[in-house]
């Protein structure tokens, strides 16, 4: 049997019945947090819960479940639902309405996912539409072609996105991410997707001024399309299995991009150093929780009597003080998306990403004491801290990340003064950065050709 | 004369209709004259599910048993646990208790863990929850 925190009983049932215990007894405390209380306040919540605590370990339950047969991950053909009303207007009001009461959307207008508007989807790629692309947490969703179809549907996306959605379901489902995680989890994380390569030109996916907000097609649906299938396929919903307290502006789906035109030469870009070809496309997940901004390098050059190596002090102490914050959420990747104007700095002064990293790795350090007093404890170790941190004088300085290639770093966004983003990740479970390619499917020149009226001018400077 | 007025009558009857519709504004909707239905595809799919398997036969007391105690690390089950094993232990006297502290991202690498746990143990208590 298990005991849980008041907020959590819908979860805990959730998760027991996808592991395949729906009997399991779970009793739920009367308080939401027991941490820190005395005992005045923790032995009566004790006591009224001990004869359910008792009844639990030896009272037979009332209905018992028969082993059941394995069911093997295939996706059957989606049913069809009819919505009526007087007009067209109403009986797609109808259809929103018990999209809502039935927790299958985003709370956005959607766009009718029609048998039609379904069909012509699936021509954004090859495989066949009952093909299983992935298995969503945390309730354990088959994604098959057609099922991330319907969600690209409805979240307003083309047919020529369809290969960048698959590619980042794939990834988000890769057991490397912790989709399990970083679904259900307290903490505030969502995905971000990163898309790097040829198909943004192709696909005309915003890479430069405001990469990370509206104003894109392919940039909004491509994110909302992943968040209706993490809400729809996963089945991950606010307060019953995504215990999120305040969630993440990125919850609404972000997509941001590569800007390779901008990137300085002789830097590798990101899909290359991640071990994929310059000519791939690729599209990366990443637990992303803070969006930071990191200094203007342009007013830190004027400031300056002499040019000098802008990364000691400015980015090292950036990320520093960034992550003072966040010191416990230690572990995995770090983000930094560089505007093209830092870009262009940095190269100026001989830095390439590598030497970055290494430079970031050695003097970006948080102190010791920041993780919290010594003995840390089994919460913070099993979240990843490991003991050797907790080893250390509380003076000691500790590198962000475990290994300086674990700072990811890309050129995106546009040329303005030089301000760029740090995102920080979360940190507690096992979530790693992870990177798909993206296959295009034997029709692609139609598809980018039908494309045609559907873009949105990139402002490059 | 007969015919005709049926004539006039369904004229006139169109034209009111017609006058109706067009007070409540939905004369310019394609669809006004009948039932428009709006036929998607469910968005959800099906769940894999491991197979459901029934929990084991219930104790038939506390007493003299083991309960095992799976601690998922996180504050909260330290600060509840002294209380809990406390009221258990006013009920039944000579309950022993031991505790493992595992999360669940370390499963995988403590399987060991968690067999000794259940070897130990005559019942089980998770404590879960921030």
């Amino acid at each position: 049997m298990f005991i849980v925190a008041s907020p959590f009983k819908a979860d805990s049932k959730s998760a027991a019945l996808g592991i395949g215990f729906p009997d399991l007894p779970i009793v739920a405390l009367s308080t939401a947090t027991t941490a820190g209380k005395p005992a005045e306040e923790l032995l009566p919540v004790a006591r009224e819960i001990r004869q359910a605590v008792i009844d639990a370990l030896i009272k037979e339950p009332l209905t018992r479940t028969v082993t059941g047969a394995p069911r093997p991950p295939k996706a059957e053909p989606a049913k069809a639902i009819t919505f009526s009303g007087k007009t067209a207007k109403e009986a797609e009001e109808n259809m929103e309405k018990y999209f809502l009461a039935n927790k299958w959307s985003d709370g956005l207008p959607m766009v009718p996912a029609t048998p039609e508007a379904v069909e012509e989807m699936l021509q954004g790629t090859d495989l066949p539409r009952d093909y299983t692309v992935g298995i969503v947490d945390p309730k354990h969703g088959i994604a098959s072609v057609e099922k991330i179809a319907i969600n690209a549907v409805m979240a307003g996306a083309r047919p020529a996105y369809m290969p960048v959605i698959i590619a980042a379901v794939q990834a988000l489902t890769d057991p490397d991410f912790d989709l399990y995680g970083v679904q259900a989890t307290t903490g505030l994380t969502a995905p971000l997707v990163i898309v790097s390569g040829p198909i943004i030109n192709d696909i005309n996916i915003n890479y430069s001024f405001s990469t990370a907000g509206p104003g894109w097609r392919a940039n909004s649906t491509i994110g909302r399309a992943t968040r209706l299938v993490l809400i729809n396929l996963g089945q991950a919903w606010p307060g019953i299995n995504d215990m999120k307290d305040e969630g993440n502006p990125a919850k609404f789906g972000i997509v941001m991009a590569e800007n390779d035109r901008q990137t300085p030469p002789g830097w590798a870009t990101m899909r290359e150093r991640e071990g994929f070809s310059m000519q791939a496309s690729t599209v990366s997940v990443y637990a992303s929780q803070s969006y930071r901004q990191i200094h203007d390098s342009q007013k830190y050059l004027a400031a300056s009597k002499k040019p000098e190596p802008i990364v000691d002090p400015m980015l090292a102490r950036s990320m520093s003080t960034s992550l003072n914050a966040t010191a416990e959420q230690w572990g995995e990747e770090i983000l930094i998306a560089f505007s093209p104007v830092m870009a262009e700095n940095l190269k100026r002064f001989g830095y390439t990403p590598e030497k970055i990293q290494k430079e970031l790795y050695e003097k970006g350090r948080i102190r010791r004491d920041l993780f919290g007093p010594r003995p840390l404890g089994s919460y913070a170790l099993t979240s990843g801290i490991p003991q050797w941190i907790d080893d250390l004088p509380d003076d000691a300085l500790v590198p962000v990340v475990p290994k300086a290639e674990d700072i990811k770093i890309m050129v995106s966004g546009g040329g303005g003064s030089g301000v760029s983003f740090l995102i920080d990740r979360w940190g507690f479970g096992n979530s790693h950065y992870v990177t798909k390619e993206i296959k295009l499917p034997k029709n692609w020149k139609k598809l980018v050709k039908d494309l045609s009226g559907w873009e949105t001018p990139i402002e490059v400077k | 004369m007969r015919k005709h007025h049926i004539t006039f009558l369904s004229t006139a009857l169109i034209v009111a209709c017609f006058l109706i519709v067009s007070a409540f504004g939905v004369s310019q909707d394609t669809y006004a004259a009948s039932k428009v239905q709006l036929t998607v595809l469910d968005p959800r799919g099906e769940l894999f599910s491991t197979p459901a398997m029934p929990i084991n036969t219930r104790l038939k007391t506390l007493e003299g048993k083991k309960i095992g105690i799976l601690n998922n690390t996180k504050p909260g089950a330290d600060y509840f646990l002294p209380y809990l094993m406390q009221v258990l232990k006013e009920s039944y006297s000579t309950i022993e208790f031991k505790e493992w502290k595992i999360s669940y991202n370390e499963y995988p690498n403590k399987a060991n863990d968690l067999k000794a746990l259940a070897a130990w143990s005559d019942a089980v208590i998770g404590l879960l929850g921030d």
